[in-house]
């Protein structure tokens, strides 16, 4: 049209179709919003995927909730709202949603007057696996996340932002190199240990380093913000002795650091 | 009050009259205006840049911009004179377009458009009401009337001038909103469990020129301290797709008003200036006794406004819910809708 209008962020339906034109490829369903430890009690935090904006928050019972970031009266986010135990209230008005339902259960400006209506919030289908939390925009859906490792334990790693594509950072993900957690503690250098990259589909690796009998593995997830920022996240598949947990968290957060740099780098180049 | 409800509903300032008055003085202004944009025109065009002097026509220049002139045509606020130092310049934005703002005379400010092309246009201000208005159009009429700024004994004070990242509409509808009041201003405007919206009636007045919510009636604290509620009564006008006007018994007469007005400019869809302006019978309280509370609840509107999603606001009823104390947002958005602005709100393609 012409300079005097502004433009309008793209929404979720436009940036999944710019993902899908990319290359072709066939993403997954399920993607990483947040991690469980991001959750904390009576807290709604915020995420993005493909550009959609969600409201995330757990209830008192534990389940976890991902919701449209967007109260259906005014439009507020949600996220500026109030986490009550088993509704969601938000900021403006001070309509209450129900935790699971999304369904609206009281307009103040209302009491007395009549039951709340039909109206309910946007929600999406919730999981939690692997110290992470999983949604999907697709209601077709299945309940499988594909092809995660089966339960085993798992130490989440700091999630990394980036900007850049989630396409062009899981290629970069596709050569992740780290220590093995059992040899953070000894002065070898990297270049003995072997590695092995496993691309479960376009936006997951699953990466493993040995260094003589010491073996790590890595399962490294990106999440598409919008069509230009990325959030790795990851978790570390196996049992971490307490002495060697933060020298882990920390190894993989220099080890995503400098990956975040190189692709930024290119990224801008 | 209970006079300007009366006033309202009686249409004093509507009809063919007034309309016909706007139209000598209009031209009036134009001839005169014309003659002023040659003069200015070498003095402040800077060097190299050709200076059109006021020639477009506003559907013209609506079209140029790919707006509706219904906007473009209309009387925006600039700010009040005090906000720029004087013989200083400064950028500004009105509907996404560059203005350079001087201060050239203790009341008056000199406007330049610097069209995208590199042209630049002096555009007509008009001082009213403590603040200075600047067009890009051609305004078929004159700004809004506001009675109460002939009246004597009644002292005006400027608020403060504010940027928003909202869009006006969204602002004008908070400005307009009392189901808010005991969840963003809890203590000072409103206080759970006093939370009803009791009904009240919004009516368009002056041949749909204004819209007029009236018998606005809310339990408020009488202080943030106690519990104590008191019921009050107030009228607000939009008199300008971005102005409101909110009609307040005044504690001293209460046959008179208190007034807060909102001059909003659209310095873009997604972007606000507000200047808040407020009067009253209290000539006890210095300027700036009386500006802190106003500025406390705008402060507390803040958060809320800038962050609706989307920013914009929808016209499509379907877009959002709307309950019953929502009848003057609803009008408003129905008004927007009849009167063809749609400038800060979605339109449905």
């Amino acid at each position: 049209m012409s300079d005097a209008r502004g433009g309008t962020p793209m929404c979720s339906a436009e940036v999944l179709t710019a993902f899908r034109s990319h290359d072709n490829v066939r993403l997954p369903k399920w993607h990483p919003v947040a991690g469980s430890g991001d959750l904390v009690q009576r807290h709604v935090f915020e995420a993005q995927l493909f550009g959609q904006e969600l409201a995330i928050w757990r209830s008192n019972g534990g389940a976890v909730n991902v919701w449209e970031n967007r109260c259906p009266h005014r439009s507020i986010r949600l996220s500026l709202g109030a986490n009550m135990g088993e509704s969601l209230r938000c900021a403006y008005h001070g309509f209450r949603y129900k935790a699971a339902t999304g369904q609206c259960c009281d307009i103040p400006s209302e009491r007395g007057r009549r039951a709340p209506t039909k109206v309910s919030v946007k929600t999406f289908p919730a999981m939690e696996r692997l110290g992470l939390i999983w949604t999907t925009l697709d209601a077709t859906a299945s309940c499988q996340l594909e092809q995660l490792p089966s339960e085993c334990p798992a130490t989440k790693l700091y999630s990394m932002p980036v900007n850049a594509s989630a396409i062009r950072v899981a290629e970069y993900l596709g050569d992740y190199s780290f220590r093995p957690t059992a040899t953070l503690n000894e002065t070898t250098e990297l270049g003995e240990t072997n590695f092995c990259w496993k691309v479960t589909n376009p936006l997951t690796v699953e990466a493993t380093a040995s260094l003589k009998a010491f073996v790590s593995r890595v399962l490294l997830v990106a999440q598409p913000v919008s069509e230009a920022v990325t959030v790795v996240h990851g978790c570390l598949l196996e049992d971490i002795p307490c002495d060697l947990r933060m020298p882990a968290l920390r190894h993989h957060c220099d080890r995503l650091s400098a990956l975040r740099a190189v692709i930024e780098l290119d990224t801008t180049a | 009050m209970a006079a300007d409800s009366r006033a309202f509903s009686e249409g004093k300032c509507s009809g063919r009259v007034v309309q016909a008055a706007n139209r000598s003085l209009r031209d009036q202004f134009w001839n005169r205006y014309s003659d002023f944009a040659q003069r200015r025109a070498a003095a402040l065009a800077p060097a190299g840049l050709m200076l059109i002097p006021g020639s477009t026509t506003g559907s013209l220049q609506a079209e140029m911009l790919g707006l509706e002139s219904v906007v473009t045509d209309e009387w925006h606020v600039i700010g009040a004179s005090s906000d720029f130092e004087f013989q200083q310049t400064r950028p500004e934005r009105l509907l996404g377009c560059n203005l350079q703002v001087t201060r050239s005379s203790p009341d008056n400010l000199e406007v330049l458009y610097l069209r995208s092309t590199g042209d630049v246009e002096v555009l007509p201000t008009i001082q009213q009401y403590g603040y200075i208005w600047t067009t890009l159009g051609r305004p078929t009429h004159g700004l809004f009337t506001l009675d109460e700024y002939a009246e004597v004994n009644r002292r005006w004070v400027h608020l403060g001038t504010f940027g928003l990242r909202a869009s006006a509409p969204r602002a004008i509808e908070n400005f307009l909103d009392l189901a808010h009041f005991p969840f963003v201003h809890p203590g000072y405007l409103g206080v759970e469990p006093h939370t009803e919206v009791r009904n009240y009636d919004v009516a368009t007045l002056n041949g749909g020129r204004e819209l007029v919510a009236r018998r606005c009636k809310f339990q408020q604290p009488i202080t943030p301290e106690t519990t104590d509620i008191i019921e009050i009564e107030v009228l607000y006008r939009v008199p300008h797709p971005y102005c409101a006007i909110l009609y307040r018994p005044s504690a001293l007469d209460s046959s008179r008003n208190d007034l807060f007005v909102a001059y909003m400019r659209p310095a873009s869809e997604q972007e606000t200036v507000v200047c808040l302006s407020h009067s009253t019978l209290n000539q006890n309280d210095s300027d700036a006794e009386l500006r802190r509370y106003p500025q406390l609840i705008f402060g507390q509107d803040r958060p809320i406004v800038e962050n609706h999603l989307p920013t914009k606001l929808p016209l499509d009823f379907r877009e959002e819910m709307s309950v019953r104390a929502d009848r003057s947002s609803v009008m408003y958005r129905r008004w927007l809708l009849e009167r063809g602005v749609r400038y800060g709100t979605m339109r449905s393609e």
